[in-house]
Parts: structure tokens; sequence; C-alpha cells
């Protein structure tokens, strides 16, 4: 129990030393609006493509498969790019909180130290951890399986808890790679009741459940365009709301919409349609028996009034992505607070390894 | 000593002193059991009113008066219990459970008989102070309902918990001073009030505790499978229970502090 106290003594560490070292905030600031940045160029980058598609009818039909490779492969590097970015900062950062513990406070120039030192390795524990998960996650769904559940949510924990202090170690005990998981894992052990408390409590301020859906609204933005198209009332674009000059009996208004809508788009972008001796597509003739009048002016504002709704639904999109990118940066921020203050804590902790004595006045009862 | 230094020392010692007084958890438990029952039975008593109705009655006698009928019984039904009822038993148990946490911070032990005596003394000013303070709270939310929202999405999740929390700050601590001093319930409104707004952070730092370490633990122990929502509604109540022994700990503290809120 003395060790579970000591906690709320640390923690009282903690928030003096973050009082003391507002610094430690830019690099976390820095980071927050890289992110929102990255966030906002995409969704721009996808507004745009969107609109490239949409002026070139015939991308809607036989869309360039190279393109495609293009844009996932421009996706892939960004976020490869923004992971080295975050492994970049965290070396920085980390640095300057073994600093504000263990000298009381940090310097920027501690960023770049901490950098250069342990950049490398954060980025091989990276790696490791990746490589890790593949043959894990098996297991890990395996466990989760045979808990009826109980693993899904009991694992994060525990990995965090053996886990969650190897970088920590390798800043503080300035070690190789495979040392500090070995020292992490046996603080781990060693501490386990005390340590976890400490993990749970973080975890619940870091990794909030009502924020677990925080993508969710990023889903439910780009859900908004394919809602749109879902829900649109194809009976808007009925031909006898906008070609009133058709001639049809009451039963090939049906089949003449059925047609509209799932015409061949090729007969229209040929020359063949104005040739009136050229003889019509197969499943056109087949449908009717009288070629009903047609007017090829009136069916080109059918497809500019389903253009100007899907000019919309790109609008749509890019404020989205604004409002998203927004969204992104204050909720970075305000977690920024809670990671970097239990961050730190966790730097406190491992230092001190719960030796700390505890003052025992404070902890009688007045 | 800063603010922030009395909630962790008001955690720990509230830590240790709950850890050695385990029925102080009860109360909480018990309640959302009994609530819990409630609503099952309400519900169970429609499902089987409906299915019986539905059974027995000819379908050329259902028409739409006794659709309407049996939706307006449902209707009452369901605000007789969240009305009436369900505070009804929220009182009792917050005045009971306060009692023993005075006790147990004033002399190191509770009993049951400090739940009782509570309940006997104070469950009427409590009913009282809980309606009044639920309608500030449902007319405050009306009004802030739209920046609520906005600030929900434009946050990512965080404006609900900030706004329950800033509640929490300003309407939070009225039963704690209700028990403690002797004042009528609207005054320990007032006054919690204003202890909101001079320790306008610590208390948000509780409140925002309290909430997310509630969701959290819930969820875990919501992923045990068949009784899971049995251990989530116990781990809010533990946790409902301890952050309230923490926040009367910091009120004595600061009160001792010979910082006072006065009207």
């Amino acid at each position: 129990m003395t060790k579970v106290l000591m906690i709320f003594d640390y923690l009282k560490d903690t928030f003096e030393i973050n009082r003391r070292n507002r610094t430690l905030y830019k690099p976390q600031i820095v980071l927050a609006v890289l992110k929102s940045a990255a966030v906002l160029l995409l969704g721009i980058f996808v507004y745009f493509f969107y609109n490239g598609m949409l002026n070139n009818h015939s991308s809607f039909d036989s869309p360039n498969i190279m393109v495609i490779v293009v844009i996932m492969v421009l996706i892939a590097l960004l976020l490869a790019i923004f992971w080295l970015v975050s492994v970049l900062f965290q070396a920085g950062l980390y640095f300057m909180y073994y600093r504000a513990v263990a000298q009381g406070s940090t310097q920027t120039k501690d960023f770049w130290q901490g950098v250069r030192r342990f950049f490398l390795k954060f980025l091989a524990i990276d790696l490791l951890t990746f490589a890790a998960w593949i043959p894990f996650l098996f297991l890990y769904l395996i466990v989760g399986f045979l808990t009826l559940g109980v693993g899904f949510a009991i694992i994060p924990i525990l990995l965090t808890v053996f886990l969650g202090l190897w970088k920590i170690s390798i800043v503080s005990d300035n070690c190789g790679v495979f040392d500090a998981l070995k020292n992490g894992f046996r603080f781990g052990a060693k501490f386990f009741i005390p340590y976890t408390l400490f993990v749970i409590i973080s975890l619940a301020f870091t990794n909030p459940v009502h924020t677990n859906g925080t993508m969710n609204f990023a889903n439910g933005l780009s859900n908004i365009s394919e809602n749109k198209d879902r829900e649109t009332d194809w009976n808007e674009f009925s031909p006898e709301k906008y070609l009133p000059e058709y001639e049809y009996g009451p039963d090939s208004k049906a089949d003449l919409f059925k047609h509209v809508s799932s015409f061949d788009s090729d007969f229209f972008d040929s020359d063949d349609i104005l040739n009136p001796d050229k003889e019509l597509p197969y499943h056109y003739s087949e449908q009717f028996e009288d070629p009903f009048k047609f007017n090829l002016e009136k069916e080109n504002r059918l497809v500019d009034t389903l253009k100007s709704h899907l000019d919309m639904v790109g609008i749509v999109l890019l404020i989205g992505t604004m409002v998203l990118s927004v969204g992104v940066l204050l909720n970075t921020l305000i977690k920024m607070v809670f990671s970097v203050f239990f961050q730190l804590a966790a730097f406190v902790i491992y230092m001190n390894k719960f030796e700390k004595p505890v003052c025992e006045q404070a902890c009688e009862v007045e | 000593m800063n603010l922030f230094s009395i909630v962790m020392d008001s955690c720990k010692e509230s830590m240790q002193l709950s850890s050695k007084s385990l029925k102080i958890f009860v109360p909480y438990i018990v309640s959302t059991a009994i609530t819990a029952a409630i609503i099952i039975v309400f519900i169970l008593i429609s499902v089987i009113a409906a299915v019986g109705g539905i059974v027995y009655r000819l379908p050329e006698n259902i028409d739409s008066s006794n659709i309407f009928a049996a939706l307006g019984t449902l209707i009452i039904g369901g605000v007789v219990i969240a009305a009436v009822v369900l505070p009804v038993i929220y009182s009792i148990v917050e005045a009971g459970l306060l009692g023993m946490l005075k006790s147990l911070l004033q002399n190191g032990q509770t009993r049951w008989s400090d739940f009782f005596r509570s309940v006997r003394e104070k469950w009427l000013g409590m009913l009282g102070g809980s309606i009044v303070a639920a309608l500030i709270s449902v007319i405050v939310t009306v009004i802030a309902a739209v920046i609520l929202v906005l600030a929900h999405i434009i946050t990512l999740g965080w404006g609900m918990l900030l706004g329950t929390s800033i509640l929490y700050v300003f309407l939070g601590a009225w039963s704690t001073i209700y028990i403690i001093e002797e004042t009528g319930p609207v005054n320990a409104i007032t006054r919690g009030f204003y202890l909101g707004k001079r320790y306008f952070w610590a208390l948000l730092i509780l409140g925002m505790a309290n909430t997310l370490l509630a969701m959290y633990l819930s969820q875990l122990a919501s992923s045990v499978p068949i009784v899971g929502l049995l251990f989530a509604s116990i781990a809010a109540a533990v946790v409902g229970t301890y952050f309230k022994l923490v926040l009367m700990r910091f009120y004595l503290a600061v009160r001792e502090s010979s910082v006072k809120t006065e009207i």
C-alpha cells in the first residue's frame, strides 16, 4: 500500500517539474500543428483529385489504375514521413523529460541532443515492436477469444506495464535497446501493482474512452459524401421534369428512366449519336418499339444538374477536412497536456524506483 | 502548498482510509443494484403487459386508443420512476454515504449507525437540494447546448467531458457542504458555487478524473462476458465513492487553511 500511495507524491513532484519547465510543451505543440497541417493537406489533395475525376467523366467509367496507385503510394509516403517525424520528436522530448527530472530544468538544446543520441534507438524499438506485432497479433486474438473478450481489454494494459518503460530506460539508463527492454520488464514485474495502477490512471487520461471514436468523426465526414450520393433522390432527375418534350406512354416512362440511368455513356461521348443513320446500341433498340424523340441538349442539362450536386459533395468534403484539421489540432493539444504530464510522471517513477520515502505525517488522518 | 498538492494529498489519504473501511463502497453499489432492479422490473412488466394484451386481445379490438393508453401508461410510469422513485433513493443513499464519509474523516472509522443517523437527519434536505441542483443543471445545459455540441465536435470528443466537469465544479460540492456544515441545502448550493469559483482548476481536475476513471474502469470491467454490465456498475460505484471521499477531504483541507467561502 505504501508504494501505491507514493504515486501521489510522484504526481506532486511531476506537477512541480512541469510547472517550472514549460519548454516541455514546445515540441508537442509543433507536432500537433504538423499533424493538423498534414490532415488539411491530405484533404485538399483528395478534394482536387475528386474534382479532377468529376470534370473528366470517363474517369468514372474507366478509372486510371496508375493514378490510384500513385495516390496510395503518396499517402503511404506521407504516413511514413509523419511516423519518422514523430519518432524524432519523441527522442528529443524524452531527453528533455530526463533532464527536467534529473536536473530540475531543461532547455531547447536538450531536444536536439536527445534526437542525436536516441533517434536511431527509438526507430529500432518501433521497428522491433512493429515486427513483433505480426506474430503477436494472432496470439492476441487467440487469447482474446479464449478469454471471451477479457484479454482484449487486459493485454494492452499489461503490454504498457512491461514495455512502456522501454524508451524511458534507454534514455535514463543510457543503455542499449535490449538492456533497456530487460530493465523496463524487470521494473514492471517488481512494482507490478503500483505501476499498473499508475498505468490505468494515465491511460484513462491519455486514451480516454469518450474520444475513442475520435476518428469516427473523420469517418463520419467521409460518409457524408457517400450518404449524399446514396440518399440522392433519383426521381429528381426524372426526364419528365427536365425533358417535357418527350413523347412517351405511361409504361415507357419507367423504361425510359431505367434506360437513362443505365445507358452506356460511350454512346453519348461518341459522334455517332448525331448520325441519324447510325444503328442504335443493341439494348436501346430492344427496349423500345418506337424510338422516342431524343434531345441531346436536354440530356446535357440533366448531366449538368447531376454534376452540380457532385460539386456540392466535393465542397462538403473540403469544409469537412478543414473542420477535421482544426479538431485534430485541438484534440491533440488537449491530449498533449495529459500526455506530457504522465510521460514525465513515468520518468519520475522509474528514476525513483518507489524508493522515495513517504512522509508518515502526511498519511495520517488529521 | 499549492492546490494540486492538496488534491494529491486528499487522494492519498482517501485511498488509505477507504482501503481500511471497505463498507463505504456498499451504499452506491446497493443503490445501483436497486436502480437497475427497478428499471428491469418496470421494463419486464411493460413487456409482459404488452405481450399479454396482444395475445389475449382479439386483433379487431386493437385500435389507436388502446395503443395510446398503453404508451401513456408506459410514459407516466417511466416519469414517476425517474422523477420520484429514483431521486428519493439517490437522496437517501447520498445522505447516508456522506454521513459515513464524514465520520471516517473525522474519527478514522465509520459504522452503519452513521449511515442511518445521517439519513434520518439529512435525507429530506438532500432531496430538496438534489431537485434544485438538477433544475439548475438542466437549465444551464439547455442554454449551453449549442455551445456544448459545437465544442464536442470541434474538439473531437472533449466538449461534453469539459462541460460535465464544469458543471461538477459549480454543483458537485453542495452535498458535501450540506453534510459538513450546519446549513440548508440552498445555502449549501450557493456556497458550493463560490467554492467552485475559487478553486476552479482543482475541482475541474477532480471532476475530470472522476469521469475519466469511471468511464475507463467501467469499459474495462464490461469486457467480462455476461456479468460485464454488473462489474461496470460496481466499478463506477467504487470510483464515485472514492472521489466523494476525496472531495470531502479536499473541502476540509481548504476550510482548515482558513479560506472561507461567504455568500
